[in-house]
């Protein structure tokens, strides 16, 4: 199993590595691909180093697939910005866009072979009320969901509740804040750097890097952990080859909005299980200012295990802990102990009902 | 060699182990089970697949039964797709379905090289005859009719592989799914075909699969150029049924709708379609059940093609 786990890491780390593959290495990449959902990423680092011919021909289709269904879902993103854009027109507001769409208009190599599940837009949170109806005049709308659901949105997230669009069936996501509000983290929106990509706005690169370090180390699903991992890891490589004040200037910025600690996480893990080239002067800068003083070894066993391999029902005990643990260590982070016991004791009343629903169904 | 050949025991025992490797339709998938049942369907439908030693696998497909209380509280069966599970456990009565609605899932979520189309399609004199329909049309029994006793080859029940540059179709000969009433019709003129055991309540109601004909999974790699499409639809009134002429705009709508990746493929789909479609001819039929006059029309169709 561990040398298995480390085939798709090797491949992501050193692309040439395929060179050295036999056919049951192949394999073993296809299904890595597939679990990990990297499987277009890695058509296209193959491709820019002209290696995608080393794919066993009966095995190429899935690499090739994926990465026109990559090619696909940012085509339809680039047309569902559009229409956003102009909904939100009428009022007067102009979207910055997060995340996916912002790495590809931003032209960040973590665009590669990249799949969209949504779109992801930040709006200040006093233009909300005015966006949203604007939104849903234009045939978004808001899924139905309980009550408790809506106000766990509204009171303690950082964004609405999601909308989806009537006719192109796609969700988007109107974040007022990047963090959550209950956060431990939060920071002052205000103090957010934009730029223009393609004459559309975006988070400016070190915001934009920042953010995706955010969100993978404080969520508490890490299934697409390797994928999320692998687009930090390809934005520090890309940045930091064109721009030599790169890791000065990140780690300034971290500083000032005061996610040192998960910025340190970002540089840790990209540069222990992918190799990033994270200068070592940086790396023990971060260190001695932002590593937690207990623990930080449990966390390194931790985030390797749930960043490396995605769980499921039948994954050994350690794993599925592992996940566990770090699911719950995410929730911690997002709000504080009241209003998460509070959280957990409700989800878990509606969990059990649902469950006990759900054997009634079955006899029937 | 083929599955059919092996020891029913040897089979589930591999199931079980390392799962044993076969071409399903014209792909290769690895199939791993610890449900004595699943071997005895697969040995039922799949007895003409050919077990694969050293293939490169497509598909890597595990059927489960779930752990903890489900082990002996209504047991369930979990489909895993190299290792990750797409969907919800079903009872474990559904675990043939589950595979074949997994496998279809396999080829029409992941494979991009050819256009993916929701419908039936078979082939006699070398020309293909595509049945798209919406479900409760009757495009399975139609086809399955056509290949048990018509004498037409199976390309595939459910996924109609357009090939991008040549609108040709590719085969993915698989078993025939039938539903409710479909399977009293087919069971009596089945011939020497296999009827897996029937299962109640899934989501589509009654489910029973039928084998493909060995000959038709032999011909796997058998490309079959364009003849026929035919938009099936079920009318009781429509005596000896009725064949009209449908203009090819209208057809091309009705199938990029009925596409699994046309929206991926884009305008390479459309013209694979158009493609298609501009040498074939096209029509909409309304038939009574009447089967054998229907197997008649269509074989006479093709025949002119």
């Amino acid at each position: 199993m561990r040398a298995e786990v480390s085939l798709i890491i090797e491949v992501l780390k050193y692309p040439e590595s395929v060179l050295e593959y036999n056919s049951t290495d192949w394999q073993i990449i296809l299904s890595q691909g597939y679990r990990h959902r990297l499987l277009g990423r890695l058509f296209c680092l193959l491709s820019d180093k002209q290696l995608n011919d080393h794919i066993p021909e009966a095995l190429r289709w899935h690499f090739q697939s994926m990465q026109h269904l990559s090619l696909a879902h940012s085509r339809d993103m680039h047309i569902e910005k559009l229409k956003i854009e102009k909904a939100l027109k009428m009022v007067g507001v102009q979207p910055v866009f997060l995340k996916g769409l912002a790495y590809d208009l931003a032209k960040d190599a973590s665009s590669k072979g990249r799949l969209y599940a949504d779109v992801d837009i930040y709006i200040p949170r006093e233009q909300i009320p005015a966006a949203e109806h604007a939104l849903k005049l234009n045939g978004w709308f808001q899924e139905e969901m309980a009550d408790y659901d809506v106000a766990y949105y509204r009171n303690w997230m950082h964004e609405i509740p999601p909308l989806v669009h009537k006719e192109r069936a796609v969700t988007l996501d109107v974040h007022h804040h990047l963090l959550p509000l209950t956060c431990r983290f939060a920071f002052s929106v205000d103090k957010l750097n934009l730029s223009k990509a393609g004459g559309h706005l975006v988070l400016d690169r070190d915001d934009r890097i920042l953010h995706s370090a955010c969100h993978l180390f404080m969520e508490t699903e890490f299934n697409k952990g390797l994928r999320d991992l692998s687009d930090l890891d390809l934005m520090f490589r890309q940045h930091a080859g064109a721009d030599e004040n790169f890791w000065f200037s990140i780690t300034s910025r971290a500083d000032e909005l005061g996610l040192g600690r998960l910025f340190f996480y970002a540089l840790r893990y990209c540069h222990q299980i992918l190799g990033t080239p994270v200068p070592q002067q940086i790396l023990e800068k971060c260190h001695r200012q932002w590593a937690p003083s207990f623990g930080l070894s449990v966390l390194d066993w931790l985030f390797t295990k749930v960043l490396t391999e995605p769980v499921n029902a039948n994954s050994r005990f350690a794993l599925r802990s592992a996940h566990y643990l770090m699911f719950i260590r995410g929730h911690w982070l997002k709000m504080p102990l009241h209003i998460l016991l509070y959280h957990s004791l409700h989800k878990g009343w509606k969990g059990f009902m649902s469950m006990l629903q759900r054997s009634e169904n079955v006899k029937e | 060699m083929i599955l059919g050949t092996l020891a029913a025991e040897h089979v589930r025992h591999q199931l079980n182990a390392n799962g044993i490797a076969l071409r399903v339709g014209r792909f290769n998938a690895l199939i791993q089970s610890d449900i004595s049942q699943v071997s005895q369907d697969i040995m039922t439908v799949y007895a003409d697949a050919e077990v694969l030693e050293h293939a490169p696998i497509d598909f890597h497909i595990q059927l489960l039964g779930s752990g903890g209380f489900r082990r002996v509280f209504r047991p369930q069966v979990n489909f895993y797709f190299h290792g990750h599970a797409p969907f919800l456990p079903l009872p474990i009565e559904q675990s043939l379905p589950l595979m074949e609605w997994g496998l279809n899932w396999c080829v029409s979520q992941h494979y991009h090289r050819t256009l993916v189309v929701h419908a039936a399609v078979v082939e006699k004199y070398g020309k293909a005859l595509i049945l798209p329909g919406q479900p409760g049309a009757g495009k399975s029994t139609l086809c399955a009719s056509l290949v048990a006793s018509g004498g037409f080859r199976l390309l595939s029940d459910e996924l109609t592989l357009i090939e991008l540059e040549s609108g040709n179709i590719l085969p993915n000969p698989r078993p025939i799914s039938l539903k409710n009433k479909a399977i009293d019709i087919i069971r009596p003129t089945r011939g020497q075909l296999n009827l897996s055991r029937v299962v109640h309540d899934t989501q589509k109601g009654s489910v029973g699969l039928l084998q493909p004909p060995a000959q038709s999974v032999a011909a796997w790699n058998c490309p079959a150029s364009p003849g026929l499409v035919v938009f099936p639809r079920f009318n009781a009134q429509a005596e000896g049924g009725k064949l009209q002429a449908l203009d090819k705009g209208h057809a091309l709508m009705q199938m990029a709708n009925q596409c699994f990746n046309y929206s991926v493929l884009a305008e390479q789909g459309f013209k694979a379609l158009a493609n298609h479609l501009e040498q074939a001819r096209t029509f909409s039929f309304e038939y009574d059940g009447n089967l054998e006059a229907a197997i008649d029309l269509m074989d006479e169709m093709l025949h002119e093609s």
